[in-house]
């Protein structure tokens, strides 16, 4: 299957292409300097428990082996890393694990299907020994050490801790150094052939790119793997917030924050959680972006700073919504959301503010095609790994309407959903 | 990508790079002063404050409004340093006109910038001091907030120890001090003293008509009885230490370890492109030395790379350890640099690095920020070649003239910051030291 999906309204076009092995290929060309190659499996560091093909086995896994085989897939048997593979392309690589997905991705500016035969061959050919997991260990601790040291990251995991009971989203994507000790080869191969199946997973080539230069290496690679089904069985999280507080004293020279709102409200379908998506986008810029009143009235009393933001996550495993910043009085700023939350949980959208930010996130949005990059890391974890579509959002970037968000406003913003974490200086320090 | 350099005026420059393969064009607004104790914090803190709110749109509310009516346009406020030189203004990517409704966005925002620094939110001539006290607790606490990324804290540490009694010694924002020093009258005077008489350099990329955005920038930004700006200058000092060793402590867990060398290779040197492939044979790619032996076969850090400070002739190989791997690491590094210099290179580690030098270079085309910064920063110094021409030079480099770009580095300061086993700060004066 071969499809073009064009979009009038941005000039772009892309195709969309299912091989036989399953895997979801899409190529976008763009005439820029850089091609730009992503390939995702949806296996993040919420999927710790899974069955395979209707099997009633379900395995568990431990906390951070998303992360930690992204980590060890760069490894091959040759002896010779993928590292130095692309470095023959000139290829620049790289790897991420978030919540949902784990993304192996290069950048170039020339010699495509060689590299993109490296990234293909080098995730579909694992190599796992005691040795090289054991030096793994080593190396993840020193990460996740490191991460320990980041008041910002603590903060932000701090608050998942208080909305979530169950789900692994409490738990740092690297894990726990108790947990990935836990991590064999054994375990690795057996999380790769589950996951690191082409059906689970999606291909995305945006640049100098050809759909049959980009199809051919894909058939050469992977001609004899057979489609198989995957089923992530994520711990049943309860809809109420787990605690509303968490307190930690770090090195930082003010206190910073992040305050939550756990949403369960989540669509089976991926065209309505994509509205979500931008129904939640444009709450967070109408009533608590810069134009707003909110942000204006904390700013100009010194509650927050520039490095205020707001945001939100919308997919088919997890939704909420957050604020953060630094503060010298958390407490007021909670205060201050709490209100402004339940007034404009009940009150009308403001029809012609509702227009204004909806124009300039379309706008925004018309901006992330400048980058091949942006536009292959989008296409892929933002929409692709739920089942959604890029152009497809931005048509309905374009038709939103006010009743959209009146809808979603009441049952968003409920109380008894928010939470927040603060970090505050050491007693030393104040 | 053809780039023309427009003399605007005196000491006003307009430079163009014309292109059309972007759905929004890239514009920013540079003024440029040497950096002082005087005045440093002042300029760092107009461009926020001038954001805030003008005559007509006098607050953030109306302004981000306006924006947002110009198809989602941000102006960011933006400050930045090369040498001794500090740069601050304004940068924007105004969507084009082609995916506006026709709107000439590019046009319009240039004009709000000029409005900012024409017709400020003032009281009696003054800028409004509400707006310049809260910008300035805002950058204090930007300043007592560097010590929240500790990498970035230790390699701007060793960086101010390198440079100790320079200018560029003076961080980019001012000491706390100077910036609370800062009044909304001193930082009226500072505008019109940028608007006078500092260098002036705007950046267009992307594709416009120049006739109209040229007669535009002149009309915005050649204020009459403009005064020819004074030379700029960065100063330039050879080695002064001998591998001293600074080490301070923090309540951390992973402890960080710079190394910083004289490198003894300024802008102009014919021996750049060979100093910028020993970078890149260092830490540029994740096949480099340093990545691929300290990191990789040794274990020994779980971040090291090399960072460059061309004007200044310094380099700070920067890593993150275990506190008790100290010796370790830093006898793996200097060892990987004592090889440059005897030329063991590697053909795959050559070739890996001119591939990698390769990439990014090409890449800066994707990248009008990135363009901006290599013409401005580069042009400060000397004639900034063009990417690709530099590119040129770079793969003509050979294994020996890296070795001799790595003969004359000098390790002139060890800074280590450890983690002092509790959470707590060891002592509030050994902060006030550490400041």
């Amino acid at each position: 299957m071969n499809e073009l999906v064009k979009s009038e309204l941005l000039r772009e076009a892309y195709y969309r292409i299912r091989h036989e092995s399953g895997l979801e290929i899409y190529v976008f060309p763009k005439d820029l300097a850089v091609t730009y190659a992503i390939l995702a499996t949806r296996f993040g560091s919420v999927d710790n428990r899974y069955r395979i093909d209707g099997g009633s086995d379900t395995v568990e896994i431990p906390d951070g082996t998303a992360h930690f085989l992204e980590h060890k897939m760069f490894e091959n048997e040759d002896g010779e890393d993928t590292f130095q593979k692309f470095a023959r392309t000139g290829a620049d690589a790289n790897a991420f694990t978030s919540f949902r997905s784990t993304s192996y991705v290069f950048s170039c500016t020339g010699k495509l299907p060689e590299s993109l035969e490296i990234l293909l061959r080098s995730a579909f050919s694992p190599y796992f020994t005691d040795m090289n997991v054991k030096k793994e260990q080593g190396i993840i601790a020193q990460e996740i050490r490191m991460g320990e040291d980041d008041p910002n990251d603590i903060c932000f995991r701090e608050l998942l801790c208080c909305l979530y009971e169950k789900s692994s989203l409490r738990i740092d994507i690297a894990g726990s150094v108790e947990s990935i000790s836990r991590i064999t080869p054994r375990l690795l191969y057996d999380c790769h052939s589950a996951f690191y199946n082409p059906r689970n997973m999606i291909l995305c080539v945006c640049g100098r790119a050809d759909p049959d230069e980009v199809t051919e290496v894909v058939r050469r690679v992977l001609s004899d793997r057979k489609p198989l089904e995957v089923v992530s069985l994520p711990a049943q999280e309860p809809p109420a917030v787990f605690r509303p507080r968490a307190e930690r004293r770090m090195k930082v020279s003010k206190p910073l924050f992040c305050i939550g709102v756990k949403d369960s409200d989540i669509s089976p379908s991926p065209a309505e959680r994509m509205k979500k998506t931008a129904v939640m986008q444009l709450i967070a810029s109408l009533y608590f972006g810069k134009s707003g009143e909110f942000y204006n009235r904390l700013y100009s009393d010194g509650l927050i700073s520039p490095s205020f933001s707001c945001w939100s996550q919308h997919n088919s495993a997890f939704s909420f919504f957050t604020l953060s910043g630094d503060s010298d009085d958390p407490d007021r700023v909670f205060e201050a959301f709490s209100s402004h939350a339940a007034a404009i949980a009940r009150a009308p959208v403001p029809r012609e503010d509702f227009e204004r930010c909806r124009r300039s996130l379309y706008s925004r949005f018309v901006k992330l095609f400048d980058s091949t990059e942006d536009i292959a890391v989008s296409l892929v974890t933002d929409f692709a790994v739920d089942g959604g579509d890029i152009f497809a959002y931005g048509e309905i970037l374009r038709s939103l309407t006010a009743e959209d968000a009146e809808r979603v406003l009441p049952t968003l913003f409920r109380p008894e959903a928010f939470a927040m974490s603060v970090v505050r200086p050491l007693p030393t320090d104040q | 990508m053809p780039t023309e350099r427009i003399v605007l005026g005196d000491g006003v420059y307009l430079n163009l790079l014309r292109c059309d393969k972007f759905k929004t064009n890239y514009l920013s607004v540079d003024f440029l002063a040497n950096l002082s104790p005087e005045r440093t914090a002042a300029y760092a803190l107009l461009p926020p404050v001038l954001t805030r709110g003008t005559e007509r749109f006098p607050d953030m509310i109306s302004l981000t409004r306006e924006l947002d009516m110009l198809y989602g346009s941000r102006i960011y406020p933006s400050v930045a340093a090369a040498g001794d030189v500090q740069l601050f203004g304004f940068t924007s990517s105004p969507l084009r006109s082609e995916y506006a409704d026709g709107t000439d966005v590019t046009g319009e925002v240039l004009r709000l910038i000029a409005s900012m620094l024409s017709s400020p939110r003032s009281v009696d001539g003054c800028l409004s001091s509400a707006y310049t006290e809260s910008e300035k607790k805002i950058m204090i606490d930007r300043i007592r907030a560097r010590i929240n990324d500790k990498a970035a804290y230790a390699l701007r540490r060793c960086s101010e120890l390198l440079s100790e009694g320079e200018l560029s010694a003076i961080p980019l924002l001012g000491t706390e001090e100077q910036a609370a020093r800062v009044t909304a009258p001193f930082l009226t005077e500072c505008l019109k003293t940028a608007r006078e008489s500092l260098r002036i350099e705007l950046y267009a990329i992307g594709s416009f008509d120049i006739g109209r955005l040229t007669a535009l920038a002149r009309e915005l930004f050649v204020l009459p009885g403009r005064r020819t700006p004074a030379p700029l200058v960065t100063e330039r000092n050879p080695r002064r230490h001998h591998a001293r060793r600074i080490t301070e402590t923090q309540p951390i867990t992973q402890a960080k370890l710079c190394l910083g060398y004289r490198t003894g290779c300024y802008p102009e040197d014919e021996a750049l492109p060979a100093y910028s492939m020993l970078t890149e044979v260092l830490s540029g790619s994740p096949t480099s030395k340093l990545f691929m032996n300290v990191r990789e076969k040794k274990s020994l850090c779980y971040y090291c790379h090399a960072s460059s400070n061309l004007p200044k002739a310094t380099m700070i190989v920067s890593s993150g350890i275990d506190a008790a791997d100290r010796e370790r690491a830093e006898e793996a590094i200097i060892g990987e640099i004592e090889a440059c210099a005897r030329g063991e290179i590697t053909d795959e580690e050559l070739e890996a690095a001119g591939n990698s030098v390769a990439n990014s270079i090409r890449a800066m085309y994707d990248d009008p920020a990135a363009l901006k910064s290599w013409y401005l920063g580069r042009g400060l110094f000397s004639r900034a070649m063009d990417p690709d021409a530099f590119l040129e030079k770079l793969l003509s480099v050979t294994r020996d003239q890296i070795a001799e770009a790595a003969q004359r580095l000098s390790l002139d300061t060890v800074y280590f910051l450890e983690g002092n086993g509790t959470t707590e700060e060891n002592s509030s004066e050994e902060e006030d030291h550490l400041e």
